[in-house]
């Protein structure tokens, strides 16, 4: 399965293909980032109908919110699963997460045990 | 006079001859006649004359008597003359009219009669001989009828040609009307007065009734501020406590990540152990333990630092009243975390030992939590303040202390919050909880603190706050509440 990773902070791809390290290595997964919302979005366009199968999203960027990129996602790639990951546990921004159609929402410090559980119940 | 001397003329007659004598005789009488006419005429006229001016005298004399009668009889003034015995001689028709008598009843009357208290006539006489005239002499007359008159009496003496005393004249001005109407007017005044006063006290009343509704609308307004402050501060915080949160992501998944990794290089390192001496083998698993520990403890303070943030994203979320059951140990335990993180983050230096008793029965209370919550960091912040405060007056030799129970009441629960600074004075006790009441220095405190603790506990949950201490030895705060709240 091909996950893009769209999070403001670099060091993201780090933590991500440390931790999927062995799932990298088995070729269960492949990791693609963007830092920011408008990159996520051209990634998606170029590999139009390509691989992606889930997106990961931060909800706290510079520019497009993780929030707006999910409506936007939502609304031309029906079939994608977006998750979001964010600091962020108040209502609104579950609430409103739920109402753009997130197929689930996380918070951080990330749990990858139950990160990965989920992916694979994909 | 003129006869006198014709007779004496006619007895000096002188013996003579006869008919010369008797024509000479003649002639002498007739010059004597003649001229004692002559006089007799002119004692006449002159008689005439005398009498014609005294006609005229007494015709001006009667004109001025009348005159003066008029003004005694038609004076408004009431005018009197007596004898000193006190006998009346005269009264004008004013005074017969003030005292109601007939003139023939008035005439030789007493004037004790027309004293409403004889006795005073005394006083009037004794005065008036000795200074001659009284002038305005507060006196009260009696009338016929029996009515009683305030009067003033102006009078003179009247003396003979010899001086002696005959008696008195003068006015009596009736002035019963005048001073009943500045009693009335006095009255009225009185009346005036007081009624002024009262409205005045009414005034006053209501003026500190309005300053008193001013300072609470003061008081409330600063609260409000104050809350707005809070609330601020509460977003502020919660703002900072979320980009904390991101940091500390990275490094606690970094930490857990490295061990793993470690992990697996102790275990590759193991399967590979027959390429190194045993030495070198020795110390490369010393060095990876040291870095296992270290990365372990990096996960456990990034975990720590995680729980602190969100206690205090707890803290300020402003979820108003949500009651719902709370494990109230555990809330206690978070903020007392949280209340002594804060208060090493401020003074790193400083140390203090929190002894904790917790009743394991104490279990779940339907609370609002982030408002109880608030009720514990608060006193436990003062008492770590109190605290703080002592140990900077007398250094190392002063041990810090706080001391946390929970106690289980049956349906009811106690914490106890106890600190071993330097307590409360009685004088300021009953203070502690009202609004921006602080013994902390200018900008240290709101003095809010307690004030919302108390309506937390005492109006939200129907519970009670209270406080024991002595000064110099301690502080403790003793807050119940009821399990279930309506």
């Amino acid at each position: 399965m091909h996950i893009l990773v769209v999070d403001d902070e670099h060091d993201v791809q780090l933590l991500f293909e440390q931790r999927f390290r062995r799932e990298l290595r088995a070729d269960e997964i492949a990791l693609h980032f963007a830092f920011s919302g408008e990159a996520a979005l051209a990634t998606l366009k170029r590999q139009e109908a390509g691989p992606v199968g889930l997106i990961l999203s931060d909800i706290n960027m510079p520019g497009m919110s993780g929030l707006e990129l999910l409506k936007r996602i939502k609304a031309c790639y029906a079939h994608l699963k977006v998750f979001l990951l964010t600091a962020y546990s108040d209502a609104y921004n579950y609430d409103t997460a739920m109402q753009y159609g997130a197929d689930d929402y996380l918070t951080k410090p990330i749990d990858f045990m139950a990160l990965k559980q989920k992916i694979q119940a994909l | 006079m003129p006869s006198h001397k014709a007779n004496q003329a006619l007895q000096q007659e002188p013996a003579g001859s006869n008919e010369d004598t008797s024509r000479q005789r003649c002639a002498q009488f007739e010059q004597q006649l003649k001229a004692c006419t002559a006089e007799l005429t002119t004692a006449y006229d002159r008689l005439r004359e005398e009498t014609h001016q005294r006609q005229q005298l007494e015709a001006t004399l009667g004109t001025s008597e009348a005159r003066y009668r008029t003004l005694f009889e038609e004076s408004r003034q009431a005018i009197f003359m007596n004898t000193r015995a006190g006998e009346i001689l005269e009264a004008n028709q004013a005074l017969l009219d003030l005292f109601g008598y007939t003139r023939d009843e008035m005439q030789g009357l007493s004037v004790l009669e027309i004293y409403a208290h004889p006795e005073e006539r005394g006083h009037v006489t004794q005065e008036v001989e000795r200074a001659g005239s009284v002038r305005d002499f507060a006196v009260q007359f009696r009338k016929k009828d029996g009515t009683v008159l305030d009067c003033l009496l102006s009078a003179t003496v009247r003396r003979a040609a010899d001086g002696s005393i005959l008696g008195y004249q003068g006015i009596i001005q009736d002035v019963t009307e005048r001073q009943r109407a500045e009693r009335d007017l006095a009255d009225y005044r009185h009346t005036l007065e007081q009624q002024v006063e009262a409205r005045t006290q009414e005034l006053r009343a209501k003026n500190a009734e309005l300053e008193e509704t001013l300072r609470q609308l003061h008081t409330m307004q600063d609260q409000v501020i104050a809350q707005e402050k809070l609330a601020s501060l509460g977003a502020l915080t919660a703002g900072i406590a979320h980009e904390i949160r991101n940091p500390l992501n990275f490094v606690t998944n970094f930490a857990e990540l490295s061990n793993e990794l470690l992990h697996e290089l102790h275990d590759n390192l193991a399967a590979q152990q027959a390429l190194f001496d045993p030495e070198t083998f020795e110390d490369i698993a010393d060095l990876l333990a040291s870095l296992q520990q270290n990365v372990q403890k990096i996960t456990e303070h990034g975990k720590r630092a995680d729980r602190i943030v969100n206690g205090m994203l707890q803290h300020s979320r402003g979820q108003a009243g949500v009651r719902q059951p709370t494990d109230i140990n555990l809330l206690l335990s978070e903020d007392i975390d949280l209340a002594y993180h804060g208060m090493r983050a401020q003074d790193t230096s400083f140390n203090v030992s929190i002894d904790t008793l917790l009743d394991p029965t104490v279990g779940s209370a339907n609370v609002v939590s982030q408002d109880i919550s608030r009720v514990f960091l608060n006193i436990l912040n003062n008492a770590l303040y109190a605290v703080h405060v002592k140990h900077k007056e007398l250094g190392e030799g002063f041990r810090p202390t706080l001391s946390v129970r929970s106690t289980n009441l049956g349906d009811r629960l106690e914490v106890r919050i106890r600190d071993n600074g330097n307590g409360i004075p009685p004088a300021i006790r009953d203070k502690l909880f009202q609004p921006f009441f602080t013994t902390k220095p200018t900008g240290s405190g709101t003095g809010l603190g307690l004030s919302i603790s108390r309506d937390i506990v005492v109006q939200e949950h129907q519970g009670t706050i209270e406080i024991d201490s002595e000064v110099g030895q301690y502080t403790e705060f003793i807050i119940t509440f009821p399990r279930q709240t309506s």
